[in-house]
């Protein structure tokens, strides 16, 4: 149905290579689902824009090749004939669900507007009834609310089901999705996953899924196509591709996938406790009209604790409060009620200078390795500032500094460098040595390999767990993904809400979870039906 | 919060506002070097001290300042500015003779500038970067970087002087008998063109760089993806949400519209309230001045709340914040 | 220059060819700068000497642009009044900044109580009508250069506070201030080494219009004759040959065109930065 021949996107003059996309050709048959697969930077966003005639103003000149859709040929179309085909033949999901809608024009007018676009004359009633059944088809149970709502009124995914609505409206044979899934929970993801499948199945439409995560290929994929710097390394089917990858760039994409089957085995004692949570409360205050205050609660009667030597996971949905745990825990933000004990003595009582020593001995890695780094300081004089403040002589600081920028695997010449000279990975590398340079006793990694590439993120976990085991370092590991918390953690804490709704060894959590909660998230992990599969195979 | 509470809540606010613009005029009198009554008389020593000693009982100039600055917001409460000893008039009385002459110069050069600013602003903007931008870009950067009383004066020199096709100076109402509506018009216009031509850059800029901002946004994709035409996604997706800023804008710089008519109106000789402080300053008739400071800070608090208001009831997102 | 500049505010040095208007606009500001700086060396004769026949017109011998109703050089006169009006911008725009920059950055930093009564008082200024405050003020001060500059500072700092307040604001909950914070740097130092140079290229973006602005305050102040009489400026030049319009045209026009060179070549330098600092953003449509 969808065929792709010798697509070609070149790139302005002075990019970082000349062509986005190089050469690549594939076919998409109807009813079927082809994954586009590829870290990021590999150009395969741009692809799925381009066969929507969606990529930006400056690349719709550098693109050449032929796009066929049932046979017609899509590409060289002025943008007056693809207002024909978009939305009408090819309906397009995006990645962010906050931004992909109007804020100022309710919902369903946004709906509503598609068929005025394609010259479909219908009367007021007709066109609320087809918007609410629209609505209703996408999984919405209050269509007539929905449809009366704007879009920054609704959760994250009814606005995603509202984009999904927008883009199939008209029954399209192809729908392409842009990563619809990446900024949504993941149960919300397992759910539009499943919705997109059912539509598909209805209407037989050919899917286009443009994903970084090989889980959600391994769940929906019929085949799979891999591109890596704008070319396409591999073509194939999912179970070809997956199982017995041909490429050794697919290879080690697949192999760096975290693997729920191999937990850490659980520590046999606990040594004695180095950070102690007890029914710690917190809650925002959100400012409602000019006198009242409206309470948040962020974190409600939370007590755990982490043991020396420790790598405990804290692992749940966004709003869970796993963050405000570690802002607690560094004293960025204030407590209410409850305690936080540092080796016996009470952090939240500290001040001054004692609050200073207590600062330096729990440290924490941040999650965007691009906001992380002041970008005017050199990458030397990142890590060397902490001891600095802390009273150690600014030579030595400095001779530690590239000592341990060496640890973390960045050689000598890097440190005269400014951030921006550095790639993601080596980023989260610096923002570790710079944490590790005034030696804490805690290390909290707070979604610090979330925004990486798959291959980068293993990279940085293995440097992660051979740094905690060469200088015994007890970590706070907090991570949406629970896939990294099997992997690298002894301990599991699942939150959610603020609440802690199960703690336990990593192991009896991910293999005999108790609460109703933690086995909605373990079964809606992408990828976890069909490891489910395989770790079952090997134990026959 | 309900709709009428927010417009309560806007209205003790600008209340507000005006209360501590009137302690600030209380203030700056107590800063003026001399004795306060006669530096409320206007040049010192030119008063008789039977007006001197009206004005220490109108303002209790020998009780303590607090009482002071009491009976002083109590009477600008009341509309009471005091007296104009130069003019030999109430202070209120004067400005609300001189008020309609401003605002029909200000509001007129307000709407021209808006309509063909964001005009411009949204033609440019959805062009940015083509020739048509460009043009425009250049000529209105003009606009914005030459000096208001200097484009007068050139107006005056072309129109009035070599081209005698308009008036340069007053109404023409001047003589006292009623010329008609025509006569008014086109004495009106070089100094409204004057005015406006600044702020249609102003307005231009704010547009241009609103529209080109929300160009950028990903719903402007999605629409695209649904198959909308260029000019339906720029009507019902682009201008709605390019133009909310430019309003809010637009009100706080109304402000400086105000300002702006002090040097205008002198030069055309137009006889409103910014070419009265004009005088009251040369005049050193400080009670005056200081009627015409609160008059016009009173119209842009007025302004901005209308603007609040009109901008509660346009984006459907203030509700949140409330 | 613009290597320079670029390393300021961006963190890549720009691949791309020097945007023309910022090119147009420093060459512009440049030159303004030195004609200033070597007026003595440059001018004709004197601001005030009479130096030929009273209302010469353009183009005459010795009077390039001609002579007023006194027979003082116009020329001398706009080389002369470069330096007020530059240093009266310059200084405005430099204080307006300082203010502005403290009490924005103050606000934006440590937030809450200190933030609101701050900013409060920030609002309340800006809903002023600034021109008119700036007369009452000068009223109240009397009129002299520094008056004018205290003057115009005092009201044009309302705006950069709450630029700078939204910039501090958006600094301050960035990962590597939070970092700095934990290992244990001071507020001062996180202050001085990560949050005013990662706000610079904002500030010298504004700093150019304000500078532009503050010119033409001065210009106006000076046209309505209540700035310093004894200092040659343009407004003032201006002003007193207002009456002149019909007879010697020249006497106006021309420190008109010096005026608006100068705020036309700022205004390009602070929008020349603001692309800059906008970077390579792709329209959706």
């Amino acid at each position: 149905m969808l065929n792709v021949r010798y697509l070609r996107i070149g790139l302005p003059v002075g990019g970082d290579r000349g062509f986005a996309v190089e050469d690549i050709s594939f076919d998409l048959a109807a009813g079927k689902t082809l994954c586009l697969v590829g870290e990021s930077g590999s150009g395969k966003s741009v692809t799925g824009q381009a066969i929507a005639g969606l990529q930006p103003k400056i690349l719709r000149g550098l693109t050449t090749g032929s796009i066929k859709l049932d046979g017609v040929e899509l590409s060289g179309l002025t943008q007056r004939e693809w207002q024909a085909i978009r939305g009408r033949q090819i309906g397009v999901v995006f990645q962010e669900p906050m931004t992909a809608l109007n804020p100022i024009m309710k919902v369903g007018r946004q709906l509503a507007e598609i068929y005025a676009a394609h010259g479909i004359r219908l009367s007021r009633a007709e066109l609320r009834d087809r918007v609410h059944a629209l609505l209703e088809r996408v999984g919405i149970r209050e269509p007539g609310r929905i449809a009366n709502s704007y879009s920054f009124e609704i959760s994250g995914g009814q606005r995603q089901r509202v984009v999904i609505a927008c883009a199939v409206a008209l029954s399209p044979k192809l729908l392409i999705a842009d990563e619809p899934t990446t900024a949504l929970d993941v149960t919300t993801q397992q759910q539009v996953l499943e919705l997109i499948a059912d539509l598909q199945q209805e209407s037989g439409m050919g899917v286009l899924f443009v994903t970084h995560d090989f889980g959600i290929v391994a769940d929906i994929a019929d085949e799979v196509a891999v591109m890596q710097a704008g070319k396409l390394v591999e073509c194939g089917s999912k179970a070809q591709v997956l199982k017995a990858p041909k490429q050794p760039y697919t290879r080690q994409l697949v192999d760096a996938v975290p693997c729920l089957t191999e937990c850490r085995p659980c520590p046999v004692c606990r040594p004695a406790p180095l950070v102690v949570f007890k029914a710690v409360c917190k809650h925002y205050s959100v400012a409602e009209g000019l006198f009242r205050r409206r309470k948040n609660p962020a974190l409600t009667d939370v007590s755990f604790d982490i043991c020396k030597g420790e790598v405990v996971a804290l692992v749940g949905e966004s709003g869970s409060g796993k963050s405000t745990i570690a802002r607690c825990l560094t004293r960025l933000t204030p407590v209410e009620s409850g305690s936080i004990q540092l080796e016996g003595s009470d952090l939240l009582a500290l001040g001054g200078a004692e609050l200073k020593q207590a600062r330096r001995r729990v440290q924490i890695v941040f999650q965007d390795p691009y906001g992380s780094l002041d970008p005017r300081q050199k990458v030397i004089d990142a890590v060397a500032a902490g001891p600095i403040a802390h009273g150690v002589d600014k030579d030595q600081a400095r001779a530690e500094a590239a000592e341990l920028l060496r640890l973390v695997g960045l050689n000598a010449t890097v440190l005269d460098r400014f951030p921006h000279e550095f790639s993601g990975g080596q980023r989260q590398r610096i923002g570790i040595a710079r944490a590790l340079a005034v030696k804490p006793d805690l290390l909290i990694a707070d979604e610090a390999v979330s925004a990486l590439d798959v291959t980068v993120q293993a990279q940085v976990l293995r440097l992660l767990q051979d740094l905690q085991e060469k200088l015994g370092l007890t970590m706070l590991f907090i991570t949406h993904d629970l896939r990294i918390a099997a992997q690298v953690s002894d301990r599991t804490v699942v939150l959610r809400n603020g609440r802690i709704v199960e703690m336990g060894a990593t192991e009896d959590i991910f293999r005999r979870p108790q609460d109703e909660y933690t086995r909605k998230l373990l079964g809606a992990i992408p990828g976890m039906q069909a490891a489910e599969r395989s770790y079952a195979a090997s134990l026959q | 919060m309900q709709f009428s509470r927010f417009v309560v809540m806007r209205l003790f606010k600008a209340a507000a506002i005006l209360a501590a613009v009137v302690a600030l005029n209380f203030l700056l009198i107590r800063l003026i070097p001399g004795d306060p009554a006669s530096v409320l008389a206007g040049e010192s020593g030119m008063a008789d001290e039977t007006f001197l000693a009206m004005i220490r009982e109108m303002y209790g100039l020998d009780k303590p300042l607090l009482v002071q600055l009491k009976t002083y917001l109590l009477n600008a409460a009341g509309f009471n500015l005091g007296f104009s000893y130069p003019l030999q008039r109430d202070v209120i009385d004067i400005i609300i003779e001189r008020l309609p002459a401003t605002l029909a110069l200000t509001g007129s050069a307000f709407l021209i500038s808006l309509v063909v600013g964001v005009g411009l602003g949204v033609w440019a903007g959805s062009r940015s970067n083509g020739p048509v931008d460009r043009l425009i870009n250049v000529v209105v950067l003009a606009f914005y970087a030459t000096p208001g009383f200097w484009v007068g004066l050139m107006l005056i020199l072309i129109f009035s002087v070599w081209l005698r096709w308009l008036p340069a100076s007053g109404t023409g109402f001047e003589t006292g008998d009623d010329p008609g509506a025509l006569v008014y018009l086109k004495h009106l216009c070089l100094p409204v063109v004057t005015l406006a031509l600044y702020y249609v850059a102003v307005y231009f800029r704010l547009c241009r760089t609103s529209v080109i901002s929300v160009l950028h946004q990903d719903f402007v994709r999605t629409a695209r993806s649904k198959g909308l035409s260029w000019r339906a996604i720029m009507r019902r997706h682009v201008l709605p949400n390019a133009i909310l800023p430019v309003f809010t804008m637009a009100a706080l710089q109304a402000g400086s519209l105000v300002s702006g008519s002090i040097a205008i109106e002198t030069i055309f000789a137009w006889p409103g309230v910014g070419r009265l402080g004009y005088e009251a300053l040369m005049q050193r008739d400080y009670n005056l001045l200081l009627g015409v400071f609160l008059t016009t800070a009173a119209m842009v608090v007025l302004l901005n709340v209308i603007a609040d208001i009109l901008y509660a009831v346009v984006d459907p997102r203030i509700e949140v914040a409330r | 220059m613009t290597y320079v500049l670029s390393r300021l505010w961006k963190q890549k040095p720009m691949r791309r060819p020097v945007d023309p208007q910022l090119a147009i606009g420093l060459a512009l500001l440049g030159l303004l700068v030195l004609v200033a700086v070597c007026a003595p060396l440059i001018a004709p004769y004197g601001p005030w000497t009479i130096s030929g026949a009273p209302y010469l017109p353009p183009l005459s011998d010795h009077h390039l642009l001609g002579t007023d109703t006194l027979g003082r050089d116009v020329l001398s006169g706009i080389i002369y009044g470069a330096r007020i009006s530059l240093l009266v911008g310059i200084a405005a725009a430099l204080a307006g900044i300082c203010i502005g920059t403290v009490i924005g950055g103050l606000a934006g930093y440590f937030g809450g109580i200190v933030d609101d009564l701050l900013m409060r008082f920030t609002e309340f200024l800006q809903t002023m009508p600034g021109f008119v405050l700036a007369l009452v003020l000068l009223a109240v001060m009397g009129p002299s250069i520094w008056s004018i500059v205290l003057a115009i500072a005092l009201v044009s700092w309302p705006s950069i506070a709450r630029l700078m307040r939204a910039e501090f604001l958006s600094l301050r909950s960035r990962e590597f201030i939070l970092a700095a914070t934990v290992l244990g740097e001071s507020h001062l130092k996180i202050v001085w080494t990560h949050m005013l140079p990662n706000a610079v290229g904002p500030i010298i973006s504004i700093a150019s219009l304000k500078v532009a602005a503050a010119i033409l305050t001065e210009s106006t102040i000076s046209f309505l004759g209540l700035g310093d009489a004894g200092q040659i400026s343009w407004g003032l030049m201006i002003g007193t040959s207002r009456a002149l319009l019909r007879t010697a045209w020249w006497t106006s026009v021309f420190p008109g065109v010096a005026l608006f060179l100068t705020v036309l070549a700022l205004t390009l330098i602070a929008d020349g930065i603001g692309r800059s600092l906008d970077g390579r953003r792709q329209s959706m449509l």
